[in-house]
């Protein structure tokens, strides 16, 4: 059986975000914010972190239940972390936490428990600034994705698997990614297979799509293509998506199109939750 | 004043690898009035020890549950905080736990209500007489009914049933209570084991380490509180 080791600060697991920089970011996101790809990534991976820091907070700080890294791909391929966690490969999430480029006081409506809508402030920590420029490396990301996982794995031998999201807007220019996305796939810890998820943001304005089981409904060929690479989740990520409501099989894949991908940051089972919606925008 | 006519022993543990402060299930007995309590802060919350405690200290001083008193005097313990922004989010978002309550009277009556997965079981001679709310060990999830600190109305699980001198109650939070009933799916009774470590309490830690080992005993906070109703002459005390 696979899946099944806890995660805990003696035995963490860890995130790595392949983070696309290519010039193309720079257009329009497909899902109507007016938003740039570059800026729709860049709230994505702030948005996960965010939630995923706050998933192991506790009154008297942070649980290193993560370790985390970020590489971006565009003109080079390099770790994207900022300010002091510059040039940084993995970092432990309590690290990551007490130390984001910024906070920003935001406001975002909650209901009011009679039929309307309360103005709520909260802190949006920013780790990664939107960036475009240059080709689309993702093949070369991939294969230096899989060093820092020999590097964790080695380290962790007996961790839940660890997970790699890669978020991009469109096809790879150096070469076919599939054979590394399978490579990445192969790896494992003592409890399962490297767990590999895309997120593809597209000029496209269609429905968004969540952790489909086929290619059917994908009309465009990265977004096929990206579906082809993308794991299958694992069972207990299909239930505690059927929990809140996503239209999953058990041979749903960790891919969505034109959406966010922070749900994957609920279905990690740390212990007793609550349901709670993921902090918004 | 009347003997009490209850004995309870606690037994407890935090998670594997986790500090005794760790620790975020809370119980409370007052043999006095006959009333026990335990509830498990959810792990994927904070703060919610002191949500715990304050629960379960409600329940065996006062005759009904004022949750709205509870969740002002959490928010009074907790929302004045200088705190980092994400355990500042957390706060907001609320202390969450599971409850069960029991409370017998000297004639031997008793009445119970829960909200969530921590269980009550009642034993007589070995003989599993009652087991609430949960059924079955697969029922467990990480999702269980939870008590806010903030919002919302529990909805109560209730049980009430009557009790001869000598008979057990166990109050156990999930992972406890999963392992109860896994072992009594077996044919088996953990009432021996019980009876074991009110021999010798030192045989909690042991076992403990032995159930996680080999699977059968989820790691988690582990709580047992453990009230055996006693006969007018007996008095015990531990």
């Amino acid at each position: 059986m696979s899946y099944l080791a806890e995660i805990s600060r003696t035995n963490p697991t860890c995130f790595i975000f392949l983070v696309d920089q290519s010039k193309s970011m720079d257009e329009p996101f497909g899902a109507g914010t007016g938003q740039s790809r570059a800026q729709g990534v860049a709230d994505a991976i702030n948005r996960f972190l965010q939630n995923l820091a706050i998933k192991c907070a506790k009154a008297d700080g942070i649980r290193d239940y993560f370790h985390i890294g970020v590489i971006g791909y565009g003109n080079e391929v390099a770790s994207a972390w900022g300010g002091v966690l510059s040039r940084k490969q993995l970092v432990p999430i309590s690290t990551v936490a007490n130390n984001p480029l910024r906070v920003e006081n935001r406001t975002r409506q909650i209901p009011d428990g009679k039929g309307g809508h309360l103005e709520q402030k909260f802190k949006f920590p920013v780790w990664i600034e939107p960036f475009a420029g240059g080709k689309t490396p993702m093949s070369r990301a991939l294969e230096v994705a899989m060093e820092y996982l020999e590097l964790f794995i080695s380290l962790h031998p007996f961790s839940y698997p660890p997970m790699v999201v890669n978020l991009t807007d469109g096809l790879p220019s150096d070469s076919d990614p599939r054979p590394h996305a399978e490579a990445i796939r192969e790896m494992t810890t003592s409890d399962g297979n490297v767990l590999l998820f895309n997120a593809h943001l597209s000029g496209l304005v269609e429905q968004p799509v969540h952790y489909p089981s086929d290619e059917s409904g994908l009309s465009d060929t990265c977004a096929k293509l990206l579906f082809r690479m993308s794991s299958v989740l694992p069972s207990k990520f299909v239930d505690a998506a059927r929990g809140e409501s996503f239209n999953v099989t058990d041979e749903s894949r960790g891919f969505v199109f034109n959406a966010d991908v922070t749900s994957l940051v609920r279905f990690i089972d740390l212990g007793t939750r609550p349901f709670v919606p993921s902090a918004r925008q | 004043m009347t003997p009490s006519r209850f004995a309870c022993t606690a037994y407890h543990a935090p998670k594997r690898d986790h500090a005794a402060d760790e620790y975020e299930d809370a119980w409370a007995a007052n043999p006095e009035l006959g009333r026990f309590a335990l509830a498990d802060g959810a792990t994927e919350s904070s703060f919610a020890n002191i949500w715990a405690q304050l629960v379960v200290n409600a329940y065996v001083t006062q005759p009904q549950l004022a949750i709205d008193e509870l969740r002002q005097q959490w928010s009074d313990q907790v929302d004045g905080l200088e705190l980092p922004w994400y355990a500042e989010e957390k706060r907001a978002i609320g202390a969450y736990a599971t409850f069960v309550g029991l409370h017998i009277r000297n004639d031997g009556q008793w009445k119970a209500f829960a909200h969530g997965d921590s269980c009550l079981a009642h034993l007589r001679e070995g003989q599993l007489l009652a087991f609430f709310p949960m059924r079955h060990s697969t029922e467990f999830t990480t999702s269980p009914p939870l008590i806010s600190s903030r919002e919302g109305t529990p909805e109560w699980v209730r049980l009430a049933g009557h009790a001869e001198p000598g008979d057990r109650f166990c109050l156990m939070s999930d992972a406890m209570a999963q392992w109860f009933l896994r072992i009594h799916e077996r044919g088996q009774s953990p009432d021996m084991i019980f009876d074991q470590w009110q021999q010798d309490r030192s045989l909690f830690q042991p076992w403990l380490r032995q159930e996680r080992e080999s699977g059968m005993l989820t790691n988690d906070d582990t709580t047992l509180l453990e009230i055996r109703f006693l006969p007018y002459e007996s008095r015990e005390s531990r």
